[in-house]
């Protein structure tokens, strides 16, 4: 049964040529990324916020300048919470784009064969076909699941800045 | 006056009467030679025309001859045409199935000669073309000698097709040069000398140096020496080698367009890397300045900012913001400086890449208009060189991308740690 599925596995990726690599590559790369910053919105935040605002609580600030304090450190954690997102970003927005190279790379392997070949035998063009068409799915079905997480992760974000702006006002 | 007149007419009447005379005279003698020259003819007609009858006999005599003669040749022509056709009956009786069979060599000859003319055995001296080229052409029967000479050919070609031999042969280099070289050729699939593989052309002859090289890659039996690589389809795989463009030919399809894209990529690649290279100098400056925020230094922006809290951090609490606004503004300024460009050719490439790609179909369609579909290898040309501007495009595209994040996010913590925090940080250090 695992051996079936390998075995589709590598010859998908056979059909889909070298660019279907590049996609799984940013794939890998996308799906770590987002896990591990839901990992640490779930986790390693809580730990962050709580220490913050034990030692906000023993803290004496001066008094004029307590805004500006407050605004630091919830900037301070927006950026720890924002870490690496615009990368995430970046990646589902170039996923498509290495689709399209996807499929220009196969429609350049489909004419390379007509030019030697002449139309006559279809059977040694679906190869360029495959090699176009695969890459271009896959890279649409990368970038439209990692969109999905995407934008729930940056709502998820922004709830929780505007929760620390209250928590911190309320201890201040 | 009247009788000078009459005088003048008697003299010239008097000449005249004197020519006449003259005249009247010579025919007269004329007259009697002409006479005679008539008998004499006559004589002469009378005397041939006994010497015609004589002729005339003779022919008779001849046509007579010839007469019977030609009722004799109509005899044995017929005879013989009787002959002929008795003959042949017999002859088509003996040659039986042999006739189907000499059609078979006729045809087995012709085959094996075009494919001969391509194998490489034929670089190999001795030439069999004539040969099989005599079997393919003849209207006449071969007799048994010439049948087995050429089943002898044949097993011979057979036999050389499955050896690997070493011969010295005619050979045409790539600089057009003719040479005799040994030459070891493997069945007829690969001919090598001097680590150059050969294919053979009937045209020259000769051995003809391929334009392009296959590449020997791995051994199978360990030595690298006697590598050797071979052509299964019998040439036409090291032809089609000569077709498939390299990345250089690739990318010169692309064009004007596809220069400009590189260009612009090239361009905004090394400004990008100098970019962050600037970005990531300052943020370690300004990380180094966070750690000892009492000791204000010129050469980072915080630095500056810290600098001028120091100095107004008396002032009322909007008067300071102000202060500090107006500076920040300044280092803000400097560091997010270019990032835009970057920008501007991430989204300029691929666009550029859909012109290439537009022109490109303009050329194809030029060409279908030209020549029509008939030929899908002059489309196919044009397509290619379509496509490769949007590779281009793209290729130049998405590093580009990749930077513009970098960067983007560097000089977005800088301008943050100036913008909002380093107010509250300053004011955390005070107290």
């Amino acid at each position: 049964m695992l051996g079936l599925i390998f075995d589709d596995f590598s010859s998908f990726f056979d059909k889909g040529g070298v660019v279907l690599y590049v996609v799984f590559i940013v794939a890998i790369f996308l799906w770590t990324l987002l896990l591990d910053r839901y990992i640490y919105l779930y986790h390693g935040y809580k730990k962050y916020k709580d220490t913050l605002l034990a030692n906000i609580k023993i803290e004496n600030f001066e008094s004029r300048f307590k805004d500006p304090i407050k605004e630091y450190l919830v900037e301070e954690s927006k950026q720890k919470l924002n870490y690496g997102l615009s990368f995430i970003k970046t990646l589902i927005i170039v996923c498509p784009l290495i689709g399209l190279l996807g499929t220009v790379t196969g429609m350049i392997e489909v004419f390379d064969v007509m030019a030697v070949q002449g139309t006559s035998d279809v059977k040694s063009m679906a190869n360029g076909v495959s090699m176009a068409t695969i890459p271009t799915m896959a890279g649409m079905v990368i970038a439209l699941s990692g969109i999905l997480f995407e934008k729930r992760l940056e709502l998820a974000i922004k709830y929780q800045i505007e929760k620390l702006h209250i928590d911190i006002s309320k201890v201040m | 006056m009247l009788r000078t007149f009459i005088l003048f007419t008697l003299f010239t009447g008097s000449i005249f009467a004197l020519q006449l005379n003259n005249l009247l005279n010579d025919i007269k003698n004329d007259a009697s030679v002409e006479l005679q020259q008539e008998k004499q003819r006559l004589q002469e007609f009378i005397q041939n025309e006994k010497e015609q009858q004589k002729l005339l006999n003779e022919a008779k005599t001849v046509l007579a001859n010839e007469n019977k003669r030609s009722i004799e040749l109509k005899k044995t022509l017929d005879k013989n045409e009787e002959l002929l056709a008795s003959q042949e009956a017999i002859l088509l009786e003996k040659t039986g199935d042999l006739g189907e069979m000499f059609g078979s060599v006729r045809q087995t000859s012709a085959d094996f000669l075009t494919n001969y003319q391509h194998s490489l055995t034929a670089s190999q001296g001795e030439s069999k073309e004539a040969l099989f080229e005599k079997f393919s052409n003849s209207k006449r029967l071969p007799n048994i000698e010439e049948l087995k000479s050429l089943w002898h050919g044949m097993l011979d070609e057979i036999i050389k097709s499955g050896n690997v031999e070493k011969y010295s042969a005619n050979v045409i280099l790539n600089d057009g040069e003719r040479v005799i070289q040994e030459v070891t050729r493997v069945g007829l699939f690969a001919a090598k000398s001097d680590g150059k593989y050969f294919n053979y052309s009937n045209d020259m002859k000769a051995l003809v140096e391929l334009a392009t090289q296959p590449e020997e890659s791995g051994s199978l039996f360990g030595s690298d020496e006697n590598l050797f690589v071979i052509d299964p389809t019998r040439g036409t795989l090291f032809e089609l080698l000569n077709n498939q463009p390299t990345l250089m030919q690739r990318v010169n399809q692309g064009g004007v367009v596809g220069y400009i894209i590189i260009a612009l990529g090239l361009i905004g690649l090394v400004f990008a890397i100098y970019k962050s290279v600037v970005l990531n100098l300052y943020l370690t400056k300004i990380k180094a300045q966070m750690k000892d925020l009492a000791n204000p230094k010129e050469n980072n922006p915080l630095g500056k900012v810290i600098s001028v809290f120091k100095k107004y951090k008396d002032y009322e609490i909007s008067d300071l913001e102000l202060k500090l606004a107006e500076s920040i503004l300044q280092e803000t300024t400097k560091v997010q400086k270019g990032q835009s460009f970057v920008k501007l050719l991430s989204a300029v490439t691929p666009l550029l890449g859909l012109l290439g790609t537009v022109t490109g179909m303009i050329a194809t369609f030029q060409a279908i208009t030209l020549f029509g579909t008939g030929d899908p290898k002059l489309m196919a040309g044009g397509i290619s060189t379509a496509l490769i501007t949007t590779v281009l495009g793209l290729v130049a595209a998405i590093p580009l991308l990749f930077t513009y994040t970098y960067i983007s996010s560097k000089s977005e913590a800088i301008v943050s740690i100036l913008e909002e925090q380093s107010m509250g940080m300053l004011a955390k250090s005070i107290k």
